[in-house]
């Protein structure tokens, strides 16, 4: 007997064909377009090279009033995977399944359940399809799902899961809260850090082919971060201290480096490398202790900046030349892309992963209950919510704020008569 | 043209059917170019599917998982064992050329064991024919309903989580291998002519008091397959497990339906 899972089901699909109609088959839902538009947030960080920042999107600058909220029985817990804007959706992975809502008003466009998808969606251009694939981190690799959703016959989704790469998916079930690292999507290709194998891998956006894999030379090999892709190139940051410069269609590796210690006399002085930012200037890559740009040619520091916090987690956002950075201690900290000077500094001592839209920083802990609306000139608070517990990293819109949370993902828009919206299920 | 009458029980008479096939295939070598012409055009596919866009699973060889696996590549009627196939599931949503092609890619290798398949048995069960346009080409069509038919049969099979795991799994198993025992002689059966249903009612009395040694044979040709499919060296698993392992069992079936041969001929 075949033990290959998601080979299926001829005998499935054509029953589905056959009773298309009838209403326990639901059938997928086409996206209103199929090439991103200038106010998605496709993946997590926001682009390829994860900077955190859509210079065209606005999110609320006044203390927001909620557009909608939707409950959703499959979100439980701390949510730090944030989710995905695309088209008319608003895709978000919970413990066994897969939402799309509308971006307008909430409503559920699908639900299907499903297992191991561990972070969340990333939004990929895909071929061979008429919809684009959304990827996930599994177990030991990643899956491609449609972001139509397939088909669903009472209960069982089919067509959902395109493809699990690179090899066989393993048995094993996982039912889970989507945490980082969320792959990278760029030019038909995902890219995805996989903490299990302590890899990097490349698969074809289409077929889920395995294009390369990389695991560092240098020292034992660490967990990976999210990688950063720029101008043909892959960044990854491995812990403690590997950064890496990848050829983006070959695998090739540029360069390969360990970053030394702040502190080189102390042996036991790592740096503990978080997800780095591909930008103009070079490779922004923060670490426990300091924040470095390197050189995209050889890994030669350009400069580092030094704030001596306790960064465990988080990643910085750059936008308009400016690195916002927090310290994980005591401040957020705002640098001068091109000279690594302080531009500002305000109060935030939390590992965060700050997004930035417009003129406005925003900020969540999945720990706590607060977001924090920054001005981006000098660092001003412009106001703070309670959202309830366990709130994503943000993700900003036409106008509009997301972000998921505890039971449900919740819309975020400036004042006005907003009230309530569409209350959730 | 068909093969007519009701089936012997077997007697203890009965010879091997994997040592009389190898032995009428070294007779007769010619029956193993049909099955090596589809173990290239296995090959091939292999290579396109792995540049084409479509997602594609690749083969489980020796070494699997750690080299814990063993899998008996045995799926019910002669063929060999590509190194890729197809996802169905995977076509919801493709664009209509690239589905296209992921149907052609799929029924292709399916039409082509048919066809051999129909050739061989044809030739190795030694069909009377009514007349010259009643040829071996005609039972191309019901085999490959029958290819099909198992083949959607074992995906979906292999799509239900509940007999991937180990206590439902080994049930059924077990309830597999007696179902694909009692269709052992029914590829055989529908070259011959008879209708499907017939065909399987036949196939059933035929494999009656056979079990265990079908059930050798079943263990022997899948088996000698995946070995042969996991030869490390492009083209060669593909080429050989199709070539060798399909033959006999193409030919193996026909020694299972001698029964029926004595009958008509008394």
């Amino acid at each position: 007997m075949p033990s290959r899972r998601r080979v299926l089901a001829g005998g499935g699909l054509g029953l589905a064909g056959v009773v298309g109609s009838v209403r326990f088959v639901e059938r997928p839902i086409p996206l209103d377009h199929e090439v991103e538009s200038a106010i998605d947030w496709p993946m997590p960080r926001y682009d390829p090279a994860g900077t955190g920042a859509n210079p065209d999107a606005t999110g609320p600058r006044e203390d927001p009033t909620i557009r909608w909220e939707r409950d959703l029985r499959d979100l439980q817990g701390p949510m730090p995977a944030p989710p995905t804007l695309y088209g008319d959706a608003v895709f978000v992975v919970g413990r066994s399944s897969l939402y799309a809502l509308e971006r307008e008003d909430g409503r559920i466009r699908f639900e299907r359940t499903g297992y191991s998808y561990l972070s969340s969606p990333t939004v990929a251009s895909a071929d061979a399809y008429r919809s684009p694939t959304l990827a996930v981190r599994g177990n030991e690799g990643v899956l491609g799902l449609s972001a139509s959703g397939g088909y669903a016959l009472a209960g069982r989704g089919i067509g959902l899961e395109r493809w699990y790469g690179p090899g066989e998916e393993p048995p094993t079930r996982t039912f889970a809260n989507p945490v980082p690292p969320s792959p990278v999507a760029a030019d038909g290709t995902v890219y995805a850090a996989l903490p299990d194998l302590d890899r990097l891998v490349a698969v074809d956006a289409s077929s889920g082919r395995l294009e390369w894999s990389y695991e560092p030379d240098l020292v034992w090999p660490g967990e990976p971060n999210r990688p950063a892709v720029r101008d043909g190139t892959v960044y990854a940051t491995f812990r403690p201290d590997v950064v890496a410069a990848i050829d983006a269609g070959t695998g090739d590796v540029h360069w390969e480096i360990e970053l030394e210690p702040a502190e080189p006399e102390d042996e036991h002085d790592y740096r503990e490398l978080v997800a780095p930012t591909a930008t103009e200037a070079g490779l922004v890559v923060p670490s426990r202790r300091a924040v470095s740009l390197l050189d995209p040619a050889d890994g030669s520091r350009i400069w580092e900046y030094e704030h001596g916090g306790r960064v465990t987690d988080g990643s910085v956002a750059v936008a308009d030349g400016t690195v916002f950075a927090p310290d994980g201690r005591d401040d957020l900290h705002a640098i001068d892309l091109e000279t690594g000077q302080e531009v500002w500094t305000t109060e935030y001592g939390l590992d965060a992963h700050p997004v930035v839209a417009g003129d406005v920083i925003y900020l969540t802990y999945s720990w706590l209950d607060d977001l924090i609306a920054v001005d981006v000139e000098n660092g001003e608070r412009l106001w703070e919510r309670e959202i309830g517990a366990g709130p994503s990293q943000p993700i900003v819109g036409d106008g509009v704020l997301y972000f998921a949370g505890h039971e449900g993902v919740t819309a975020l828009e400036d004042g006005g008569d907003g009230g309530d919206g569409e209350g959730g299920e | 043209m068909s093969v007519a009458g009701n089936p012997s029980p077997p007697d203890s008479g009965d010879p091997n059917p994997l040592t009389a096939a190898i032995g009428r295939l070294r007779r007769d070598p010619s029956l193993l170019v049909p099955y090596l012409a589809v173990g290239f055009l296995f090959a091939v596919l292999d290579w396109v599917r792995r540049r084409d866009p479509l997602p594609a699973l690749e083969f489980e060889s020796l070494g699997a998982n750690n080299g814990i696996s063993v899998t008996v590549e045995f799926v019910g009627y002669p063929t060999g064992v590509p190194q890729t196939s197809v996802l169905l599931e995977s076509f919801v949503g493709l664009r209509l050329g690239y589905l296209a092609w992921g149907i052609v890619s799929y029924v292709l290798p399916l039409l082509a064991v048919a066809g051999a398949g129909a050739y061989v048995l044809d030739r190795a069960i030694g069909v009377d024919r009514r007349s010259e346009t009643d040829s071996w080409v005609g039972s191309i069509t019901p085999l490959f309903g029958f290819v099909l038919a198992m083949d959607l049969l074992q995906r979906l099979l292999g799509s239900i989580e509940l007999l991937q795991s180990l206590l439902f799994g080994l049930l059924a198993l077990v309830i597999y291998f007696f179902v694909l025992i009692r269709l052992f002689a029914v590829p055989g059966l529908l070259v011959a002519g008879y209708a499907p249903g017939e065909a399987l009612r036949v196939s059933n009395r035929l494999t009656h008091g056979r079990g265990w040694r079908l059930f050798g044979v079943v263990l022997v040709l899948g088996l000698a397959a995946w070995l042969l499919a996991s030869v490390p060296a492009p083209v060669v698993g593909t080429v050989l497990s199709t070539a060798l392992v399909a033959p006999v069992h193409a030919v193996a079936i026909a020694v299972v339906l001698r029964p029926l041969e004595q009958h008509r001929g008394r």
